[in-house]
């Protein structure tokens, strides 16, 4: 092989990675420069050596590194577009996600879960996963539509772009708490533990006539509920008394809220008033609710913790830096 | 010793990188192909890679601030000739008054900052 062969199949492997616009000129121009920069490095009088062009070339670079210079910088999808694809992912993501929710809920309710319940759930992930990866690829195509055809250069897009920085949120330290809220709610949750656990016994016990308003399996299950109720009482109670979530309280209340969705499942799954069936199904219907509204919260809460932005406690910071 | 400190050579680019625009623009008075226009600028103290100079030149024309032809000179292979335009010319006046500033202010913080050594 010829030296000159050598060079034209370097520029013809570098025009594979050039946009068509041009891609011929820039070509003969590299061409051009590659048989320049070999004359210099042969000897007058001598023929230029196979090695002295594989030499040159592994200095110019790999081709598609070389084609890449004369590309502008290309994305998918820019970072002028990429908060808003952000957006409308996470936006589709969750509608799909709520009405799979929705789906479970109707699928436990009409005992369609009853003969598998696993079997179920997998379809009903099944679905999810499905639905969402095809509408996900389909914003994706938009998207990247959008950011091939339309102007986006950054001139245009600093121009509308105009904001104002007195508009900027109050500072909020997701990590303090509102003691007051906190104690409120403490001494709810112990409101309600009362009644619980007192109410069952009156009515069983005191036999006035009303009839028990609820069954006995539900007055079975109170044990558990209230020890559900009596950990969060715990938990609140010593945040309340730090004044902030900690990783290790952020977890324990995941725990915490993970073993209440386990309780209310049980609840769910047995009858709960003595009323008649409408009244039982529509209390069960809340109390699902309740518990797909819970386990979004607590995937929100395990996505915060573990991908999620890190949570900058500012507070502690301004300590640490005054304590030196 | 620094001079063989890998970051050394990086950031060594980037400061040669920030001046390329405008040594290019600054020797284009008369037509130069890519190869001879790389040529003065290493023989002149400012070595340049291939793969930046020839990629840059296509992109200050697509901005305006050079022309281009190909030519065939002296019998030759023909060459791509580039000249500064006349936008490149005011372009290269606003950012050699930048860089004289620059200098000015580089030369009382380095001054500042090598005494505090």
């Amino acid at each position: 092989m010829k030296p000159i062969e050598l060079l034209e199949r370097y520029v013809n492997e570098v025009g594979h990675h050039l946009p068509r616009k041009n891609r011929s000129d820039i070509q003969l121009e590299l061409l051009s420069l590659l048989q320049d920069e070999l004359e210099e490095r042969t000897p007058s009088g001598k023929e230029s050596s196979l090695q002295t062009a594989a030499e040159l070339l592994r200095e110019f670079g790999k081709p598609e590194k070389m084609a890449a210079q004369y590309r502008p910088e290309q994305y998918l999808i820019g970072p002028n577009l990429f908060p808003i694809y952000k957006l409308v992912a996470t936006i589709v993501t969750s509608v799909i996600g709520g009405f799979h929710g929705i789906l479970l809920l109707l699928a436990f309710f009409n005992g369609s879960l009853a003969e598998n319940p696993l079997g179920g759930l997998l379809n009903i992930i099944s679905s999810f996963a499905n639905i969402a990866l095809v509408n996900l690829g389909v914003v994706t195509i938009v998207f990247v539509l959008v950011e091939r055809y339309a102007d986006l250069s950054d001139e245009q897009t600093d121009e509308t772009d105009e904001w104002d920085p007195l508009s900027l949120p109050p500072l909020n330290n997701p990590n303090r708490v509102k003691r007051g809220e906190m104690i409120g709610g403490i001494v709810g949750a112990i409101i309600f533990l009362v009644i619980l656990n007192t109410f069952g016994s009156y009515s069983i016990n005191e036999q006035t006539g009303l009839a028990t308003l609820v069954t006995p399996e539900f007055l079975a299950i109170i044990p558990l509920f209230s020890l559900s109720l009596g950990l969060d009482i715990i938990l609140k109670t010593i945040v309340a008394w730090q004044g902030r979530w900690q990783t290790w309280s952020r977890w324990a209340d995941i725990g915490q809220e993970s073993f209440g969705v386990f309780v209310l499942y049980l609840i769910v799954q047995q009858p709960i008033l003595t009323l008649g069936d409408f009244p039982n199904l529509m209390t069960r219907l809340i109390l699902g609710f309740i518990i797909v509204i819970v386990i979004l919260e607590i995937i929100g809460k395990l996505y915060r913790l573990l991908v999620g932005r890190p949570i900058v406690d500012l507070d502690m910071l301004k300590g640490r830096l005054a304590s030196g | 010793m620094i001079k063989n400190d890998a970051h050394y050579e990086g950031l060594a680019q980037e400061l040669r990188r920030g001046a390329l625009v405008l040594a290019v623009l600054s020797q284009l008075n008369r037509p130069e192909y890519g190869y001879s226009l790389k040529q003065a600028l290493s023989d002149k103290g400012l070595p340049i890679n291939e793969g930046t100079l020839y990629p840059l030149l296509r992109r200050l024309e697509k901005q305006g601030l050079l022309d281009s032809d190909w030519q065939v000179v002296d019998d030759a292979r023909p060459r791509r000739y580039y000249q500064i335009s006349q936008k490149g010319k005011e372009m290269l006046r606003h950012l050699a008054v930048d860089w004289y500033d620059m200098v000015n202010v580089m030369d009382g913080l380095l001054e500042e900052g090598i005494k505090e050594k």
